[in-house]
């Protein structure tokens, strides 16, 4: 079990430098100068090309990527221009704020998460039991009830649900507000249906063709066979087995959720990590939107990583592989 | 291998083969045409294709740009007079207009060509890039396939809209950085299912005897073993044409896609956004447009599954 989360472990590291190489990346062939946005509309060539010696922008590639990694130490006296780099969680600050990036992204990320939280919650409590009735009772109208609802939340866009919500509850029936804030409950109901709504219909799905796959097998006739009820069956022979692509599944919809909660928040003006997002990129503010992305991508490769240890813990299959010593690879 | 059978005048075969190609289509045909659903996702697919292909016929595209300000959210159904550059004309408003008095039926049928051509695109491109990684890691094998593998384990890592946002974002908003945005998010899914399959297939017998035969490579690849690898590969396809509108119109909606006045439909419902207590109907229909859509493409991509698949069989 140590080896395998070890090796989970080991296995992370190329990926965030990929990730955060990508996206470094990307910022360095975007188009536009952001010494030139800083600087007044008459600035010089001379004083550009200043300000990009004073911002680090006249080294190489790979020297700059070294920088956002590890910091960098501007030559001008203007401490501004210096940051610790991505390992600090420093890189630098907002053009249009000038606030740290990260500071912003620490403060609104809590109230992504909360956003996300709920929504997973209120999926899995929706989606399991959905989904394990839906199969059990194959063909039936709840199962055809059940089908059709995740097909519907399977192919609504976000966004647009978000909207028709705010046009039933708040302009409607006034009973929800339509600008959502994490101190006021009441105003996170709708977005949070907004946000589990894509996933619930997901999970449901894989719950339901997962446990029909693994009621057909051998070992669930026997168990019936052998005169156990059928509740008994399902909870203590099916489940288990069934609950193990559907915790995948989970797993990779807590990053759908992170990147669903931008448009969510978007909709509803939550303060959080998606409407800093959104901001930024339309004020072409590149710290911010480069730390942000990046900051995304981290926690959704974490989540991945804690669910593939959860994982473990619940296939023992994946304990077998590991303790058995026999794998070849 | 067929065309060896022809070039060594074994006609017979020849036309074995082909009758049983062409009753394997329609064994498949059959088993698809059994899920009601996906026949219907099918005929509405089928009836956006055509609205986006003859969109000019219904809507000139001048006129569905053009601003009618006196005509601002006119309700569904309603007979109004527009300005049809000189002269005046009665024009019923069928789904009724948005905030610029702009027919929003006229510009849902135009933005079914922009959500069409997206959607093909990306998809085409993504599958071919992807089919051809992944059969190469899959074939290969050692370390080009821990390159093209890790690689996409990279990508994967980073979820799907985000990374087409941070491109948009770097190389600004237009209409071919969308597609790219969206088709190089696409890639890691078919890389991933053609080297699965291909590691199935490439052990076994046919293979081996086409390599006997001295085929070379590319050649097993393309004819021997590729056609085997196909079915995930065309479910991934319908599925990731379905994925691709939404994040297409996600962009759109977040101002990072097509941009005003194109009509589009992520667009459309951003200008909607503004009034929804005040014109619903700018909201409803662009909505229920992307939704028939998706829902269209994921109700083909699950009668493909049921039908190419036959573990699945019900």
């Amino acid at each position: 079990m140590i080896r395998y989360i070890a090796r989970r472990l080991l296995m992370i590291i190329p990926v965030l430098i990929g990730v955060t190489f990508i996206v470094f990346s990307l910022t360095y062939i975007s188009p536009g100068d952001p010494a030139r946005m800083i600087l007044p509309q008459d600035a010089t060539d001379a004083d550009i090309a200043h300000m990009r010696h004073l911002m680090g922008l006249d080294e190489s590639f790979l020297m700059q990527y070294v920088h956002f990694l590890f910091g960098f130490k501007s030559p001008s006296e203007d401490s501004s221009f210096s940051y610790k780099g991505l390992l600090a969680l420093d890189l630098g600050r907002s053009y249009v704020s000038n606030r740290p990036v990260f500071k912003t992204i620490l403060e609104r990320f809590p109230n992504t998460a909360l956003l996300s939280l709920f929504a997973l919650v209120l999926s899995v409590l929706l989606s399991i039991p959905a989904g394990i009735i839906s199969a059990t009772h194959q063909y039936s109208p709840s199962d055809m009830v059940v089908s059709v609802l995740s097909l519907l939340g399977l192919s609504m866009p976000a966004f647009w649900l978000g909207m028709i919500l705010i046009w039933i509850f708040s302009v409607k029936l006034r009973i929800f507000p339509s600008l959502a804030n994490p101190n006021n409950l009441k105003s996170l109901v709708l977005p949070v249906i907004t946000l589990a709504t894509m996933n619930t219909a997901v999970q449901a799905r894989m719950t339901r063709s997962s446990m029909l796959e693994i009621i057909r097998q051998d070992y669930i006739r026997t168990a019936r066979a052998k005169g156990l009820d059928e509740k008994k069956v399902i909870r203590k022979h099916a489940l288990n087995n069934a609950l193990i692509p559907v915790v995948t599944v989970i797993g990779l919809q807590v990053g759908q959720l992170l990147v669903g909660a931008v448009l969510t928040e978007t909709v509803f003006s939550y303060p959080g990590i998606g409407t800093i997002m959104v901001d930024a990129i339309q004020r072409k503010d590149t710290p911010q939107i480069l730390a942000s992305v990046v900051f995304v991508a981290i926690v959704f490769a974490l989540v991945n990583l804690v669910v593939d240890i959860v994982y473990a813990f619940i296939d023992p299959r994946i304990k077998a592989q590991y303790e058995g010593m026999t794998k070849g690879k | 291998m067929e065309q060896q059978m022809t070039s060594a005048n074994l006609p017979v075969s020849g036309i074995s083969t082909d009758r049983k190609r062409k009753s394997a289509f329609q064994e498949f045909w059959r088993r698809f045409r059994k899920n009601k659903l996906a026949v219907a996702g099918l005929a509405v697919v089928v009836l956006y294709i055509l609205m986006a292909i003859f969109a000019d016929l219904f809507y000139s595209y001048d006129f569905i740009t053009q601003n009618q300000i006196s005509n601002a959210f006119a309700k569904p159904l309603t007979r109004a007079e527009v300005d049809d550059g000189n002269t005046t004309v009665q024009h019923l408003y069928i789904l009724g207009a948005d905030n610029f008095g702009r027919d929003i039926l006229g510009r849902i049928i135009h933005g079914a060509r922009v959500s069409m051509v997206i959607g093909f695109t990306t998809i085409a491109f993504a599958c071919i890039v992807g089919s051809a990684l992944g059969a190469i890691a899959g074939y290969y094998g050692g370390k080009i396939e821990s390159v093209i593998m890790r690689g996409t384990d990279i990508l994967l890592a980073i979820p799907n809209i985000l990374f087409a946002l941070a491109i948009v974002a770097a190389l600004g908003p237009s209409f071919q950085n969308l597609l790219l945005a969206i088709g190089i998010t696409s890639i890691p899914a078919f890389v991933r299912l053609m080297r699965a399959s291909v590691l199935t297939v490439k052990n076994q017998e046919f293979v081996e005897a086409a390599r006997a035969l001295g085929a070379r490579d590319f050649r097993i690849i393309v004819r021997h073993i590729m056609p085997n690898c196909m079915a995930p590969i065309i479910v991934q396809a319908t599925l990731g044409i379905a994925q691709s509108i939404l994040s297409a119109t996600s962009l759109s909606f977040l101002g990072l896609g097509i941009q005003p006045p194109s009509p589009e439909w992520g667009n459309m419902l951003s200008d909607a956004r503004s009034y929804i207590s005040y014109a619903p109907h700018t909201l409803l229909f662009p909505g229920l447009a992307i939704m028939t859509v998706i829902l269209a493409y994921n109700l083909i991509g699950d009668g493909l599954r049921d039908a190419l698949d036959p573990k699945l069989k019900r």
